[in-house]
């Protein structure tokens, strides 16, 4: 067992190890980014800032200035007890980041860990992995992992950020409202009403490591209906080093475009649409076999290729001021190869949902939906998909009803999911969460949830031929894993408990524990070793093939606080304790998978992000991110350090520069098992934006 | 290229696409939109909401007791999921009205409302409104809200919109009834003054 508070004064040393190592010979690139900040700041004349205080206008001015009107239907997930952080817009403004990995860094009890330039492992509470399968993302309501191994290719969604109204990331089961992959987390990333994103918008980077990003955005009226906005954004991050020290061929390019449209149909009929297009392209090293025939198995520089495009629409009717409903579909069209797989996917949803408020306590929202998702993929050498094509069908229905139990005191949650899969049939999610606000300034929560991990395709049609390797008499041995037309539902009972204190307006701390209980997870178990004679050259087979062979428990910490120092300086510190200790069933031979998955999560995560706001318009911002090793990958713990500084140059103009990775020059942050790919070394970068409003 | 595009898939979008029409219109009319709809410069909603809030501290007497004494500060609250909370707080927050400063206090959804001078409730929690101007009733807060129902739940101004113009309407009853004096000058600004307290029924 490890002692928390052996860790905590090794973590707290190694922090302040990092820090003195900044002051040294690393501050030069610091001091010098700031020089360059500060001195156009410092020589430019000083902003008046009046014409942007409105409080000084008359009131008969006020009432002719035109607004531009909003109309947000809080959601409901921002109010729900819970272990939920939200990154809003000023978060992302202040926070430096490029992409929306590098923006999830600042959740406490998220894992976030870099491949190589554009692959990430994202997880929550464990099992993190490049192909991570028990998160749910979604982007304005429509689901973007994919169903051929439920995650989600990072590489290829992106919002740009500038137009993101806020995250939501929700740790722990969201399974009873939604979902299967709901089962360790939910991020919901929501973007702005496009009322909000009127006129031209203009925006420029460019860096060592991000080479070039560009968005151009243009929001206008609908004559009587409302708003909309239409936007491109294209970027290219340049590769980074292997572990070698070689070019590690992995830059990462993509371009997309889109529109959303927001609509008053009527005073109580609202309708959201909108589109994306999308086309980029990723380089990687991967080891994989070549031919039967030597050299077999080569480590080769990949290219990956996809495009896509999706289309959503939700209409939202208010019945009466107490029940409202909505009605949402999509399509989505993703397409993405490299030399060693092809995929296409073609996706429809529908989804209805009824929101009512039943007497003075409850407050009940259920829903119905229907997905198909229908794919298609290309047999290589190295991945086999049988069938090749499959459409696949999902019925789902929840219900929620929160109990006020006793007004303002005591309230009570409790909810389920039932929902139908060609692979498992019918599977019941259920959850019950109890809200306990003795007074003003605590609130307590307290949850059970049942959370299933349904199959995909990779866990029950796929073949992937690892490696192939020269063999006894000339006979070559091709070594797979294969997927399993049988596996079950991975299945998790989560317990959290947590607490929210606002001390005082300044200072508010969110602390959570969590126990899950895991039951039927993957594992490998070998098979029979066999001669295969069903190619071209007659080889010896060694496969393994997917079960459900292991069980086990998970527990940990996770601690957030906001406290505003002083009325233009905010700290925000976090940490996150996790341990995980997983068991293989008897009969299951799998005693590789559970160490690997153990080690592969940091058992402590720690940060510290301050925000100061200077004189001149000027913010400067700093994060710290703190991530122990992963003893299962011989990844060594490092603490990140970004910072970045924003001069706002009147209301048109802002100009930032910023440095990522300064503490800390060449550093991996994951390297498998789960990822198919070569990790690469995380470079010091730096970059300058800048934005223009018209 | 994939072959997926024959199968039912597409059938069923076109299906769906022109049961609703409308998406295409629209579709349709974002393409087509007048570019210069919009030539006029908007400021955000909330920005301009603010302001008026500060004018209405400037323009509405607190009874003497409404304060702690020796307290210099004029309590603004809003709830902390306020939707537009950074608007309104960046604005307000530490402006001086008369000898006293702004200080902007966030209540925790659960917690009941104390301590504040002026209440601000957006427009979208039905239930949390009722409740809280419900207990603010008789008591020296100024209540602001957005909702249609806000004045004839017993709440004092009303912001709103009219052609992307903000409007307030006030109930001068209740006012009268929390002891709060509202300048005339604000009185004849508002588009509408209603007198009665009709709040008092609806307990």
């Amino acid at each position: 067992m490890i002692h928390p508070r052996s860790c905590f004064s090794g973590f707290f040393a190694r922090l302040s190890d990092d820090f003195t190592a900044i002051s040294g010979a690393r501050s030069v690139l610091i001091l010098a980014v700031l020089a360059m900040i500060f001195l156009p700041a410092i020589l430019a004349h000083p902003q008046q800032g009046s014409d942007s205080d409105l409080t000084q206008t008359s009131l008969e001015d006020l009432m002719n200035i035109n607004v531009t009107s909003v109309s947000k239907k809080k959601q409901k997930t921002s109010q729900a007890p819970g272990a939920i952080f939200v990154i809003n817009q000023d978060d992302i403004r202040r926070s430096g980041a490029l992409n929306i990995p590098d923006l999830l860094r600042m959740v406490p009890g998220l894992d976030v860990a870099q491949i190589d330039a554009g692959k990430w492992a994202i997880s929550a509470r464990g099992f993190n992995g490049q192909y991570s399968n028990k998160l749910l993302v979604l982007i304005d309501g429509r689901t973007v992992y994919t169903p051929i191994f439920a995650g989600v290719f990072w590489d290829s969604q992106n919002v740009p950020l500038d137009t993101i109204e806020r995250i939501e990331v929700i740790r722990g089961p969201g399974a009873a409202v939604w979902g299967s992959n709901a089962m360790n987390g939910v991020i919901n990333i929501i973007t702005q009403n496009s009322a909000d994103t009127q006129g031209g918008y203009l925006s420029a980077g460019i860096g060592n490591i991000s080479t070039g990003s560009e968005t151009l955005r243009y929001g206008g009226k609908i004559r009587g209906l409302g708003a909309y906005r239409v936007y491109a954004e294209g970027f290219h991050y340049d590769s980074l080093p292997t572990l070698d020290g070689l070019d590690g061929k992995d830059d990462w390019r993509l371009f997309h475009g889109g529109f959303r449209a927001d609509s008053l149909l009527s005073a109580k009929d609202s309708l959201i649409t909108e589109g994306e297009t999308y086309q980029g392209d990723a380089g990687e090293m991967a080891t994989a076999p070549i031919s039967l025939t030597p050299p077999e198995t080569e480590t080769v520089a990949l290219h990956d290729v996809y495009s896509g495009w999706n289309l959503l629409s939700r209409w939202s009717h208010t019945v009466s001021p107490r029940s409202q409903t909505s009605l949402q579909l999509y399509f989505d069209h993703a397409n993405r190869d490299d030399t060693t797989y092809t995929l296409g996917l073609n996706t429809f949803d529908i989804d209805f949902q009824h929101h009512v408020a039943l007497g003075t306590r409850q407050d009940v929202v259920w829903g119905i939906g229907y997905r198909l998702s229908s794919d298609d993929t290309g047999p290589t050498l190295r991945i086999v998909f049988t069938p090749q094509a499959r459409n696949l069908h999902l019925f789902s229905s929840f219900l929620q009803d929160e109990i006020t139990v006793r007004p303002e005191r005591l309230q009570l949650n409790l909810g389920a999911r039932v929902e139908h899969n060609d692979y498992t049939g019918i599977g019941f999610q259920p959850s019950a969460r109890i809200v306990w606000t003795p007074d003003s300034k605590n609130m307590f929560w307290g949850a059970i949830s049942g959370a299933d991990r349904t199959p995909s395709r990779s866990d029950t049609d796929i073949r992937v031929n690892y490696a192939a390797l020269p063999g006894p008499g000339n006979m070559p041995i091709l070594v797979s894993l294969f997927g399993n037309p049988n596996f079950k539902n991975e299945r998790l009972v989560a317990i959290e408990v947590g607490h929210r204190n606002s001390w005082t307006s300044t200072l508010s701390i969110d602390s959570t524990i969590f126990y899950n209980r895991y039951r039927d997870l993957v594992s490998v178990e070998p098979g029979a070793t066999r001669i295969e004679t069903n190619t071209a050259a007659v080889h010896l087979l060694v496969p393994s093939y997917f079960s459900n062979g292991l069980h086990g428990e998970t527990h940990g910490l996770e601690f957030f606080a906001n406290w505003k120092a002083a009325n233009i300086w905010t700290l925000s510190p976090g940490y996150a304790y996790f341990s995980m200790h997983l068991h293989p069933f008897t009969g299951s031979q799998d005693f590789t998978d559970a160490p690997g998955t153990e080690g592969g999560a940091p058992d402590h995560q720690a940060q510290l992000r301050s925000s100061v706001t200077l004189p001149h318009n000027l913010q400067w911002n700093a994060s710290a991110y703190f991530v122990n090793r992963l003893r299962a990958q011989s990844i060594p713990s490092y603490t990140r350090v970004d910072t970045d500084l924003v001069w706002n140059a009147g209301e048109r103009f802002s100009l930032s520069v910023v440095g990522q990775n300064l503490s800390k020059n060449l550093h991996p942050e994951y390297a498998g098992p789960s990822t198919t790919v070569q990790t690469d070394l995380m470079r010091r970068s730096a970059y300058a934006k800048f934005t223009w409003s018209f | 290229m994939f072959c997926v595009c024959k199968n039912s898939v597409i059938k069923a979008i076109r299906r769906a696409l022109t049961l609703a029409p409308i998406h295409m219109v629209l579709v349709m009319l974002i393409l087509q939109a007048p570019q210069p709809a919009c030539a006029q410069t908007a400021t955000d909603e909330y920005k301009v909401k603010a302001a008026f809030l500060f004018h209405f501290a400037q323009l509405v007497d607190w009874p003497s007791d409404a304060f702690n004494s020796g307290d210099q500060s004029l309590n603004l609250c809003f709830f902390d999921d306020e939707p537009h909370l950074q608007e309104l707080q960046g604005a307000l927050e530490g402006k001086p009205i008369g000898y006293r400063v702004v200080h902007v206090r966030l209540l925790h959804p659960t917690q009941p409302v104390q301590g504040c001078s002026i209440l601000f409730l957006g427009r979208d929690d039905g239930r949390r409104q009722t409740a809280s101007l419900r207990k603010l009733h008789g008591q020296p807060v100024l209540t602001v809200g957005e909702s249609n129902n806000f004045l004839s739940e017993g709440g004092i101004i009303r912001l709103h919109l009219e052609q992307d113009k903000v409007r307030f309407d006030i109930n001068v009853g209740v006012a009268d009834s929390s002891r709060l004096k509202i300048s005339s000058r604000l009185l004849l600004l508002a588009s509408s003054v209603t007198l009665s307290d009709q709040a008092k029924g609806g307990q």
